[in-house]
């Protein structure tokens, strides 16, 4: 156990003395989350703020009805109107930027609302991340004209407003804060952490497995008085504790991020602090270390086996996907956590997170992943070890 | 005391490398029913032309590869058996190999002791020993990857001798090093030999092996086509040159 705990102690020195391997380890997960959020934050509110307050370009084509339509939009400070639109170039318009949007009230509209008809307006716009806002402040305007139009119809025939509401819908939703953010936060959470601890795990393993045959340091290792079994656990841990503190890094980056979120609501906020029960970390983390393992065994089994870095790259980069899709599945609606998919590795982590985050996991459920990951994990450390033993793998491109 | 007792080692070939040497066999023989005996307190000299066989053979003494037949016994212990008893008594130094690039010269081979389990005081006393012989002093605490070849062959020099081997294996370990640096290699085998320890060493020079060698054993094509002492080599030359003779030994046309 010592010498494996001085092969172990090495590498991890040796990794963290390695630049990229310190910044894909630590920093990225560490990072990435409260960075990406900030800029997404910060970019959409920025965003949606210009598309809120910039002078809108509104075309109007009213054919002399609809006045107080008019009236409403040439009010507004933050509208400039053009009367003069050429109906048979309305798309140039638009496609020259002269207008955001056109207004077209049909030639009957004041007849027809005047006899108690519809009047219709055409709304004339391009579809883009903008124009969605766009549209909304114009509807709203529209909607003021179309709420005055009601009222006085309604007032007219001496109704009230309940008359054209027979039905009211009441939702009232069961589901705790805590429920409804676990079950987005299920969605978010294995993303970050399961992608990151396959990062974290697979920078070192070929760092540590097939660079030290390209290093040439692999021969000197092998004549050293250790058996390969001591050498393959020594790696071994190092890639799951990579892994491991990959993972819990970019969980407390996710968890900094979703804290400091100012645009946050304060019951979400109540519901975040809920959801971050010491338990959940706990149930959440012991979850990581069996797929760790997994994950170790399997890429030090490869990088073992590569000829050399760029071999070991290429194998590696399609198992980015196997792990990516099940993390897709289980975010899918319709994807339920059940005795089935608790025996698939990666989707069962995911489902289980979502499920431990809402606070209805089942503990038999629970058992089953465990199971199942310690079984497919013990399997590969096997193969992984008796890879190892084996001198056409372990001199393979020497 | 090495002892070799009809080994032979074959590897799988791939598909494109039997067409690159047109050779039909899937295992090729790298060394085929060898016998030799490395005593203590000498030196013995494995010559042979690249792709002979010699660093298969002694990658076996040093049990990092099992031979398919037959056994090799270093100080008495079975190198597929008892393997880590082996690589306790072994120094095994090749041109090949490297030591940890992000390490210094001296946490290079203090990991190295520490799964030797050197004592401490032990350790300090072969380290300065060393350092002193070798002049490693002046950047031991230097990182191993930023050393020029000769600094990186004499940290590795320290790394194979600092728990005092009994068998020290040498493949090729002068290759491609200036004269200064083969100098201190061969001065370290020397002490070796008169300290009465075993001493095999491989090269494809035969300068080299003139200038070492008690005893010689010729591999060409995995099988030993000589195996004497290096006087009698010397005795029963037929050609002018050490040179030439060693090139009639490796010759097909013999």
């Amino acid at each position: 156990m010592k010498i494996i705990f001085i092969i172990f102690k090495k590498e991890i020195l040796d990794i963290l003395r390695d630049t990229k391997s310190v910044l894909v380890m630590l920093v990225l997960p560490l990072l990435a989350f409260p960075l990406l959020t900030q800029l997404v934050t910060k970019l959409s509110i920025s965003h949606k703020n210009e598309s809120e307050t910039r002078l809108l370009k509104v075309g109007l084509i009213s054919n002399n009805n609809a006045k107080q339509l008019a009236t409403l939009l040439q009010e507004r400070k933050d509208i400039n109107i053009n009367l003069n639109i050429d109906l048979n170039k309305l798309n140039k318009y638009i496609d020259d930027k002269k207008s955001d949007i056109i207004i077209v009230v049909s030639k009957d509209f004041d007849t027809q609302t005047i006899n108690n008809f519809t009047g219709n307006i055409d709304l004339y716009y391009k579809t883009s991340s903008e124009s969605s806002i766009t549209k909304n402040r114009i509807i709203q305007i529209i909607d003021e004209f179309k709420e005055t139009l009601l009222n006085n119809r309604l007032k007219e025939k001496g109704l009230n407003k309940e008359f054209i509401t027979p039905i009211k819908i009441n939702h009232i939703d069961i589901a705790s804060v805590k429920e409804k953010l676990g079950e987005y936060l299920g969605r978010v959470v294995p993303y970050v952490f399961i992608i990151f601890c396959f990062m974290g795990a697979s920078y070192p393993s070929v760092d540590i497995g097939v660079g030290e045959k390209e290093r040439c340091t692999i021969e000197t290792l092998l004549t050293s008085p250790v058996n390969r079994m001591q050498i393959v656990m020594g790696k071994f841990f190092v890639i799951t504790f990579t892994g491991l503190v990959s993972a819990c890094l970019s969980i407390v980056g996710a968890y900094y991020a979703f804290s400091n979120a100012t645009d946050l609501n304060k019951d979400v906020l109540k519901g975040l602090v809920k959801i971050i029960e010491i338990k959940s970390i706990l149930l959440t983390l012991s979850l990581l270390i069996p797929l760790c393992v997994l994950f170790a065994s399997i890429l030090l089994a490869i990088s073992i086996w590569a000829k050399s870095t760029k071999e070991a790259n290429s194998l590696i980069t399609p198992f980015n996907f196997i792990v990516f899709i099940p993390i897709v599945i289980a975010a899918l609606p319709g994807v339920e956590f059940n005795s089935i998919t608790a025996l698939v590795p990666v989707l069962n982590v995911s489902l289980a997170t979502k499920e431990i985050i809402a606070g209805t996991m089942k503990i038999t459920l629970l058992i089953k992943v465990f199971a199942s990951l310690f079984l497919y994990a013990a399997a590969s450390l096997y193969f992984c070890t008796k890879w190892f033993e084996k001198d056409d793998i372990i001199l393979r491109g020497i | 005391m090495i002892e070799i007792r009809n080994v032979s080692k074959g590897f799988k070939t791939t598909k494109k490398q039997r067409n690159e040497m047109e050779v039909p066999k899937k295992i090729i023989d790298a060394v085929s029913e060898v016998n030799l005996v490395c005593k203590p307190g000498r030196i013995f000299s494995l010559l042979g032309p690249n792709g002979a066989g010699k660093t298969t053979l002694l990658r076996m003494v040093a049990t990092m590869i099992h031979p398919d037949n037959g056994s090799i016994s270093v100080n008495g212990f079975d190198t597929v058996k008892e393997s880590q008893k082996v690589r306790r008594s072994i120094g095994f130094l090749t041109g090949g190999t490297s030591l940890y690039l992000r390490f210094t010269v001296e946490e290079n081979i203090k990991f190295f002791s520490d799964l030797y389990k050197i004592e401490k005081d032990e350790y300090n006393k072969r380290k300065k020993q060393l350092f002193d012989i070798l002049g490693i002093n002046d950047f031991a605490n230097k990182k191993f990857g930023k050393l020029s070849s000769g600094m990186k062959r004499k940290a590795f020099i320290a790394k194979t001798l600092i728990h005092d081997p009994e068998v020290l294996i040498f493949d090729e370990a002068t290759a491609g090093l200036d004269v200064i640096t083969s100098r201190n290699i061969v001065s370290v085998i020397k002490d070796y030999k008169n300290r009465g320890k075993t001493v095999i060493f491989s090269t494809h020079i035969m300068g080299e092996a003139d200038l070492l060698s008690d005893d010689l054993a010729i591999i060409y094509k995995g099988k030993i086509v000589f195996n004497n002492t290096f006087e009698s080599f010397k005795e029963n030359m037929e050609t002018r040159s050490l040179e030439s003779e060693f090139i009639k030994y490796v010759s097909d046309e013999l």
